[in-house]
């Protein structure tokens, strides 16, 4: 039987690469009894999607003007 | 007749500057590293201009260049963030977790997530910090494998992670943190 720190360790891993067989079914067999695994995994899955549609979010960051300001007058100097 | 790169480079900037500022912003977390990937990438643009084929929209083919230019950063940022990682592993967060029968110390309690969370901008500022708060190298590895959807393999190279299980472990204690992060500064506020 798989402990909570191994089956944390195999929820994580599953979000990056398909478990194998016999730990897919380890891990589904402790789910089903472990309440607080099946939450944790839950709220990796959350993290997860909501890095992956981080971008869309921050619309309001904008290139400070000094910054654009700068980098204008490197292009401007490339020109000379 | 095409115009001159430079002028082109001017255009770009007006363009799509805020773009690919808050894309290297959420990435690298550092304003001035942004500021300065956002020019290496308009610099590299008008030097690569005339191989532009035209093919991808200006504003893809512009991310391309940030993208390789952050990975590029990343590389070179790793050997000073090791030792932060080191550090950290002393204080290790994530076995701390678990009892010595592997355990929840204190099993994980259900969030009540509401529907409109992701659309909230007050959790999007505490997502970042919990982003933040990462160690250099962590972070980097999250940016990468997670936002980036970079292979686990390329990962590993660019990183200096001897094997995928590495890189894994890492992986698992950086969520484990963003987790605890997140729990604490939005989850149980509400």
């Amino acid at each position: 039987m798989l402990n909570c720190k191994q089956v944390s360790e195999l929820s994580s891993r599953s979000l990056d690469s398909r478990l194998r067989w016999r730990q897919r079914m380890q891990m589904k067999l402790h789910l089903m009894m472990c309440e607080a695994c099946k939450q944790y995994l839950k709220q990796l899955q959350f993290i997860q999607k909501s890095a992956k549609s981080m971008d869309i979010h921050f619309q309001n960051i904008t290139l400070p003007d000094e910054a654009r300001l700068r980098i204008l007058a490197k292009i401007s100097d490339l020109q000379k | 007749m095409r115009t001159s790169p430079t002028r082109e480079a001017e255009k770009w900037l007006d363009d799509y500057g805020d773009m690919l500022y808050r894309y290297a912003l959420l990435r690298v977390r550092s304003q001035a590293v942004a500021e300065d990937l956002v020019q290496d990438t308009l610099l590299a643009g008008i030097q690569s201009f005339q191989n532009f084929s035209g093919k991808s929209s200006v504003q893809t083919w512009l991310i391309s260049i940030l993208k390789h230019k952050i990975i590029d950063h990343f590389r070179k940022s790793k050997k000073e963030n090791i030792e932060f990682i080191d550090a950290d592993a002393g204080k290790d967060l994530f076995s701390r977790q678990f009892d010595d029968q592997g355990h929840w110390k204190k099993p994980p309690a259900s969030w009540a997530i509401p529907e409109n969370t992701l659309e909230n901008e007050q959790f999007w500022q505490i997502y970042r910090q919990c982003l933040s708060d990462l160690p250099g190298r962590m972070a980097d590895l999250f940016m990468l494998r997670t936002i980036e959807n970079l292979p686990s393999e390329d990962c590993c190279k660019i990183l200096d992670f001897k094997t995928t299980n590495q890189l894994w472990v890492t992986l698992s204690r950086a969520r484990m943190k963003l987790r605890r992060c997140l729990e604490t500064l939005w989850f149980n506020q509400e």
